[in-house]
């Protein structure tokens, strides 16, 4: 067989198989080809290829449901989620109400720092007095668990605007915890 | 946020067809990262079926593997999307991730002392043997052909052929220069040629 000239249709021949060629090239193509046996056997040979793989059926549903979610979704989640755990800041907050409370910082002062953010943060911190024999003078309701990542995020916001503020008040000691608490 | 980046308009190489290609998967992208699920769906649709012709092509699996590796392929890639920068078509990158995974696999396999690996000769694969029952006999005979070639030739035979791959595309998926795509192409097309009967000028 005659070997070919034009080395260019040629190698255009997979792409013009898969349509993947524009109009001008395509009739060059078949302009070519029609002339010439050598691109017409290979052609034909590409053909055969292209027709004799074809795809497995794949479950585009499945697919699709294992896909992750948009990142944009998740990004607002991220810092709080890198932070801290949220059992160690729920104990944080607690700690540091504790020590608010025995140190003597008036409970209006903490109930406004509440209050100057999300109101529901504020409805849903359960501050209740609770008996004499302990020593904080305040439990802190287990509702904590129930706050939004949000109202945990402006709460510890506060909590670290607190901390960065050097202590004026009295560090607890075992004595003032007893007064705090109205023990002798 | 938005998460959405502005198309990049005239950086294809390819041909105007494939190009508008490209700006629509970009554009998809961009919905994606923006929140919208269903350009997932979108995408999954325009590259599920190359993507699991190309692997099976490449002998060896059954259908769940097929299946299998896609979506694998796919979950690799939405999982780095935000990173995706365009710099190749989205479908290369997905033909490059599916083809590591492949090699992966056979990795493992081989590793895995009481599993006979799959002879690159009998990989000749079940599609082989099951489609060949209905194919019609030219095409059985590519598919057995092309199942002698080395496992780069087939790579990239079946590349070029199945998508019409360009060889810059191709040796990009399989980490080799245009030149050397070009060749092993070729090589693999005189050797189908010969098996087949075809005068190779």
């Amino acid at each position: 067989m005659r070997e070919c000239q034009d080395e260019t249709v040629k190698d255009m021949l997979p792409e013009f198989a898969t349509g993947r060629l524009d109009a001008a090239d395509a009739a060059r193509v078949t302009a070519h080809v029609e002339a010439c046996p050598t691109c017409a056997a290979e052609l034909a040979v590409v053909r055969a290829a292209h027709a004799a793989f074809t795809a497995p059926a794949v479950d585009i549903a499945r697919i699709v449901a294992a896909l992750p979610t948009p990142p944009s979704k998740v990004i607002e989640l991220k810092p709080l989620i890198q932070r801290r755990s949220r059992r160690f800041t729920s104990w944080r907050i607690a700690a540091t109400i504790a020590t608010i409370a025995v140190s003597g910082v008036s409970l209006v002062a903490l109930q406004s720092i509440l209050r100057d953010n999300k109101p529901p943060a504020v409805k849903r911190v359960v501050l209740k007095p609770s008996d004499a024999a302990e020593a904080s003078g305040l439990t802190v309701g287990g509702s904590l668990n129930d706050l939004s990542e949000k109202e945990m995020q402006t709460l510890l916001d506060k909590l670290d605007e607190l901390d960065a503020v050097p202590s004026a008040e009295p560090q607890p000691t075992v004595s003032g915890m007893r007064a705090a608490a109205g023990v002798q | 946020m938005t998460g959405v980046r502005p198309v990049r308009k005239g950086v294809s190489p390819e041909p105007d067809g494939a190009g508008s290609d490209d700006a629509i998967d970009r554009e998809l992208i961009a919905r994606w990262l923006a929140g919208d699920q269903r350009a997932a769906t979108t995408l999954v649709e325009r590259h599920a079926t190359a993507l699991s012709r190309f692997a099976a092509a490449m002998g060896g699996m059954t259908g769940s593997d097929v299946d299998e590796l896609v979506q694998d392929t796919f979950v690799r890639a939405f999982n780095s999307l935000e990173s995706f920068r365009g710099e190749s078509s989205l479908r290369t990158w997905l033909f490059t991730i599916e083809r590591r995974l492949m090699l992966d696999r056979r990795r493992a396999e081989r590793r895995r002392p009481e599993k006979m690996p799959v002879a690159e000769g009998d990989a000749a694969s079940e599609y082989t043997a099951l489609d060949g029952i209905v194919a019609d006999e030219m095409q059985e005979r590519v598919r057995v052909a092309v199942d002698q070639l080395t496992a780069l030739q087939r790579e990239v035979f079946t590349l070029r052929v199945t998508e019409g791959l360009s060889y810059k595309e191709i040796a990009d998926i399989v980490g080799s220069t245009e030149g050397a795509a070009r060749v092993h192409y070729h090589h693999a097309m005189r050797a189908v040629k010969e098996y087949l009967g075809v005068p190779h000028a």
